[in-house]
């Protein structure tokens, strides 16, 4: 060989040199290698099987909210949703056992499209042109549809419930229920309360996908069917809900309150049968307004607000004074009109006085004087003693989503006057749940039951068995009062509702036993004028109460606003329906006195006979007739007697009208201004007003036979109480 | 002159037939899933790389058979420079693809300018540098003209623009002029000068500055740059020590595209996990060090130098490869010799080892003198 150049030393001690910087560079290599596999690895793994992991979410269907009669009140909907998982159905396709064809030929009739609409859609692929894991074909079917689908047990194809809750009687208990938001979570109400019961928990595909959520091969997938959610079994009974919210919605037009609320409760198990208000709103289309309107419209005023209910509390300081030892029932009261606390006077609701009282005629007359003198007896330790057991200020517990605990002033900072009226029901807040928790105690022999709303919880597994997955037995939190003094309780709040403020309540035959009150609102912590609260608690029968009713109307048109007359007859009108749906027959034994309602004559003079029998029937009153005639000439008694119903009247007939205008001037006390007017004016009398309120005195006695258009005057009372 | 040749270097020449092998059932198992999707063949790209490893070892015998001083002819040298430089020029006037213009002719059937750039340099280099004996160690008459030609190749391939290939061919022709006898004065300040004209390159191109920083905190911009330095990170994490076993590659479903090029080795790190890389880089190391025995076994300086700068060659550009695999430097797009899919880069690759097989038959130890 002719070489030119000789490879130097240099060049041969060189090239040694850049092979051992290679090396060098090498060893650095394995070294990074080594750190990235060895040291590194555990962390970049996890961080790799995050990115490779794919849930794929099956939602659950919600379970339903049922009545205590198995009356579905929430439903998820009966629509189903049809998906196709692609990895499946290639599978299957590979495997021989199934074309996409023949799928497509076998579901397009089911979904009523052609099958070239499936096709295409099980042959659907990303923006990219790669296939796609899973194929929703059809959404929102029908469950027949669905079934149909399922029972055709094809490969990869899922057919699941799709979302949608349905509340078949649009706004019935609303309130109770609550609604649920865009996803099918629960929002309100007892759909939030117990959601994580009603939401089941969602199945899943869970599997290691590339970018485009392939399923990778050799990993493990695997996918869990979703476990339906449980049934709530309501306290409620459908039935009476209705009958509470058709009674409020008509209170509400009738008294043009701005709301009116109702709660029936089984004192003896804290179970709600039913709980309302009005305005409420139609879970179906939650949303209304804005969202601070809807979630105003969504809250359960008998549970997430409290209001001062003025004396219906009342019965707190009755029962502590008896449980006490504190009065007797012939204890005499003297109501001038006021009383003086320390240095200040305060008045009773009842200006010019209710004069001497025994203990259950205060309660009957709602004297606040009379209550004064209660608190006093008491002092404010025992009277707080009370107020806390019977749970003011306290939540009862409800299940029930933000409840409120009310308001009661610190022990602390009560002076005699605060002790005053707070014995008289002023100044103490509460939730309609509270009171008629108080009211359950008093109906439960002193034993104070936890009121709640659910009954059980029941789960239907995916084989159809039904297991209970939790029940709600009756809860006796204590006993506040004894047994008698809770029976003493309901004597006289029974004459309350027969002899007391609370007649209008009254029903024949039934033993309510109840305490109204009224109260002016406080607004911006002032007591505010022309709005009221106006409330009625009661029980039935007093011996043995199977029933509590509370109701509440917040206010009421100013000029018809009092308790007796507003929440009274509401609470009745209630009690109608509930004794022919519960099948309660009246106490006719006639064992105790016998209360006939009163009904006050009116004018049928100069009536046709016709018209004088339909108008009679009305007010139930029998008549005879005597003389010939079609025109009613006289009558007997008089127009304006109080007489008892079903009674007879006699009615003289004629052919002329009787130009004899004697009336009888009735007993307008208790009786609203508007009531009072009505009824002068029905029977050709004038009156003239002193005062406000309701009626307590009048100039000419009641049963003096008068002429026509003389003049009553009458002295009206706020019936502030 | 003696014509007897000895028998080629026996254990280069298995390494080089066992990196071809794994890289070609690598290429089978990195490539299946896209072919699939993409071409609906799983053997699309197998069946590419079985061909033209096919051509490389048709090229590597060819080389193996021709003498290597034959390439010492001044016509060769001058007409194959002036072709590469007018190839360079062409390239540029091509299509961009993915932003670059470093293909002639369509697709996979295309070459690489650049590839055939990086051969001719080296025997331009050895031949130019042998030739001037001492006199290399001039600046002036040295070391300038050499400098001059490089630079030629590497600013021409910079504008295709290809970063990592200029940074290949200054790396080796930095290495033969060391190799070379030039004085280690100059080799310091060139080095100053390449670093602060990468400095400057970096600062006028901010995608190079986004891939840096990139290789600095790849979490910073997850989908974006970080991208493939992250999936890259994932596919050897999860191959830990021992790997996921072969085909087994979870990262080469979409999450590092093209996983049969650049990343390759990440799929290799993943499947057959530390072991399988430490292995693969010892291969390298023992092909390199057979590379440097002969350039020092070689009598003539020219067959040294084209020795040293095939070996130098192959030791840098496998050397970045792993580098940037292993989040170690800026991505750049460097295929690792023999293992990487590549048509004409595999071709020329094998070209440059049959020549240093072809220098193995002329060394001290086969009794050539």
């Amino acid at each position: 060989m002719n070489f030119q150049h000789k490879t130097t030393i240099t060049v041969k001690r060189r090239i040694v040199v850049l092979l051992l910087i290679i090396f060098v560079v090498q060893m650095v290599i394995v070294g990074r290698y080594a750190w990235v596999q060895i040291v590194w690895s555990p962390e970049l793994q996890k961080l790799a099987v995050e990115q490779w992991t794919q849930d794929i979410k099956i939602s659950a269907k919600r379970g339903k909210i049922l009545d205590r009669n198995g009356d579905p009140l929430a439903l998820s909907g009966n629509v189903e949703r049809v998906e196709a998982f692609t990895k499946s159905i290639n599978e299957a396709e590979k495997n021989g056992k199934i074309t996409k064809e023949e799928m497509a030929e076998k579901i397009a009739p089911i979904l009523g499209v052609t099958k070239d609409e499936v096709l295409n859609k099980l042959n659907k692929t990303l923006p990219s042109g790669l296939p796609m894991s899973t194929i929703t074909l059809a959404r929102r079917i029908e469950k027949e549809q669905g079934n149909k689908i399922r029972d055709l047990n094809l490969p990869g194809i899922l057919v699941s419930e799709d979302t949608k809750r349905y509340y078949p009687n649009g706004n019935l208990a609303s309130h109770i229920l609550g609604s649920t938001d865009i996803d099918g979570k629960g929002r309100a109400g007892l759909e939030r309360y117990y959601d994580k019961y009603l939401a089941g928990v969602p199945g899943r595909f869970r599997g290691e996908t590339d970018p485009y959520h392939r399923e990778l091969p050799y990993t493990i997938s695997d996918y869990e069917a979703p476990k339906n959610g449980s049934d709530i079994v309501l306290t409620i009974d459908e039935t009476i809900q209705f009958f509470v919210e058709k009674a409020l919605e008509k209170g509400l037009a009738e008294y043009k309150a701005k709301r009116a609320s109702a709660i029936v409760m089984d004192p003896k198990t804290g179970e709600i049968l039913a709980m309302a208000n009005k305005p409420d709103y139609d879970p179906n289309n939650p949303v209304v307004g804005t969202v601070e309107e809807s979630t105003a419209l969504w809250r359960n005023r008998m549970i997430n607000e409290s209001f001062e209910p003025g004396s219906v509390l009342k019965v707190i300081t009755a029962a502590a004074a008896i449980e006490e030892n504190e009065v007797k029932d012939s204890d005499k009261f003297f109501c001038s009109g006021s009383y003086k606390v320390a240095d200040r006077t305060i008045h009773c609701w009842k200006r010019t006085g209710h004069g001497l009282q025994t203990f259950p005629e205060i309660l009957q007359n709602s004297c606040n004087v009379g209550f004064m003198m209660l608190g006093e007896r008491l002092g404010k330790e025992k009277l707080y003693k009370y107020f806390n057991s019977f749970g003011l200020g306290q939540k009862t517990g409800i299940d029930y989503p933000a409840e409120e605990k009310g308001i009661l002033m610190s022990i602390d900072k009560v002076g005699p006057v605060e002790l005053a009226t707070q014995a008289f029901g002023q100044g103490i807040s509460v939730t309609g749940i509270q009171y008629a928790t108080v009211l359950a105690t008093i109906a439960n022999d002193g034993k104070m039951v936890q009121p709640h709303l659910v009954k059980k919880i029941i789960n239907t597994d995916e084989n159809g068995n039904t297991s209970v997955v939790k029940e709600f037995t009756p809860q006796i939190v204590k006993q506040v009062i004894s047994a008698e003094t809770a029976r003493h309780m309901r004597e006289i709040l029974e004459s309350v509702v027969s002899e007391g403020g609370a007649k209008k309540a009254y029903i024949e035959g039934y033993h309510i036993a109840g305490k109204t009150g009224t109260a002016q609102k406080v607004v911006d912590g002032r007591y505010a004028q022309g709005k009221y609260i106006s409330s009625f608690g009661s029980m039935v029968p007093a011996s043995d109460p199977k029933l509590v009713l509370f109701v509440s109307i917040d206010e009421p048109d100013p000029s018809n606003y009092y308790s007796g007359s507003t929440a009274a007859p509401l609470a009745k009108s209630i009690y109608e329906d509930l004794f022919k749906y519960l099948n309660m027959e009246p106490d006719t034994s006639g064992q105790e006195q016998k209360h006939v309602n009163k009904v006050v004559l009116p004018e049928l003079r100069g009536m046709g006979i016709k018209e004088a029998e339909s108008t009679l029937k009305n007010i139930r009153l029998n008549y005879e007739t005597d003389g010939n005639g079609s025109i009613v000439y006289d009558m007997s008694p008089k127009p304006g007697v109080s007489v008892d119903e079903n009674s007879k009247v006699v009615l003289y007939l004629g052919n002329s009208k009787n130009d004899n205008t004697k009336v009888v001037v009735p007993d307008f006390t208790e009786m609203t201004r508007k009531e009072i007017s009505e009824l002068a004016a029905s029977l050709g009398l004038k009156v003239s007003f002193n005062g406000d309120g309701i009626g307590v005195s009048q100039d000419v006695e009641p049963g003096t036979e008068v002429d026509k258009n003389t003049t009553v005057k009458i002295i009206l009372e706020q019936p502030d109480e | 002159m003696n014509k007897k040749r000895g028998p080629v270097d026996f254990p280069l020449f298995i390494t080089i037939l066992i990196l071809l092998a794994i890289g070609i059932n690598m290429v089978f198992s990195a490539s299946m899933v896209e072919d699939y999707y993409k071409h609906n063949n799983t053997m699309y790209h197998l069946i590419r790389q079985l061909v033209w490893s096919g051509f490389g070892l048709f090229a590597m015998i060819v080389m193996a058979n021709v003498d290597y001083f034959k390439l010492k002819n001044k016509k060769l040298i001058f007409f194959g420079m002036a072709a590469t430089i007018v190839l360079l020029v062409v390239v540029l006037f091509m299509p961009p693809l993915n932003g670059a213009r470093r293909w002639i002719g369509v697709g996979g059937l295309g070459i690489q300018p650049s590839e055939i750039a990086k051969l001719m340099l080296i025997i331009y280099l050895s031949d130019n540098i042998s030739r001037k004996g001492e006199k290399i160690k001039s600046f002036t008459y040295g070391v300038l003209p050499v400098l001059f030609i490089s630079g030629i190749f590497a600013a021409l391939i910079i504008l295709e623009p290809n970063m990592s290939t200029t940074m290949i061919i200054l790396a080796t022709a930095f290495a033969l002029l060391f190799a070379g006898g030039v004085p280690l004065k100059y080799l310091t300040g060139l080095l100053m000068v390449g670093l602060l004209g990468a400095v400057v390159l970096i600062a006028i191109a901010p995608y190079r500055l986004q891939r840096v920083t990139a290789f600095l905190n790849p979490w910073s911009d997850p989908l974006g740059d970080g991208y493939q330095a992250i999936q890259s990170l994932y596919a050897l994490g999860s191959g830990g020590f021992f790997g996921v076993k072969l085909g087994q590659s979870r990262q080469k479903f979409h999450y590092i595209p093209e996983a049969q090029n650049d990343f390759i080795f990440a799929i290799i790190g993943e499947e057959l996990g530390f072991i399988g890389v430490l292995i693969i880089i010892l291969l390298f190391a023992f092909l390199i060090w057979r590379g440097m025995k002969i350039a020092l076994s070689c009598k003539d300086k020219f067959g040294s130098l084209l020795a040293t700068g095939i070996t130098t060659l192959i030791a840098v550009q496998s050397s970045i490869n792993f580098l940037v695999v292993s989040s170690f430097m800026p991505v750049t797009g460097v295929t690792l010799p023999l293992i990487s899919y590549g048509g004409s880069s595999l071709v020329f690759t094998m070209a440059s080892l049959g020549v240093l097989l072809n220098i193995s038959r002329h060394t001290i130890r086969n009794g050539v003198e």
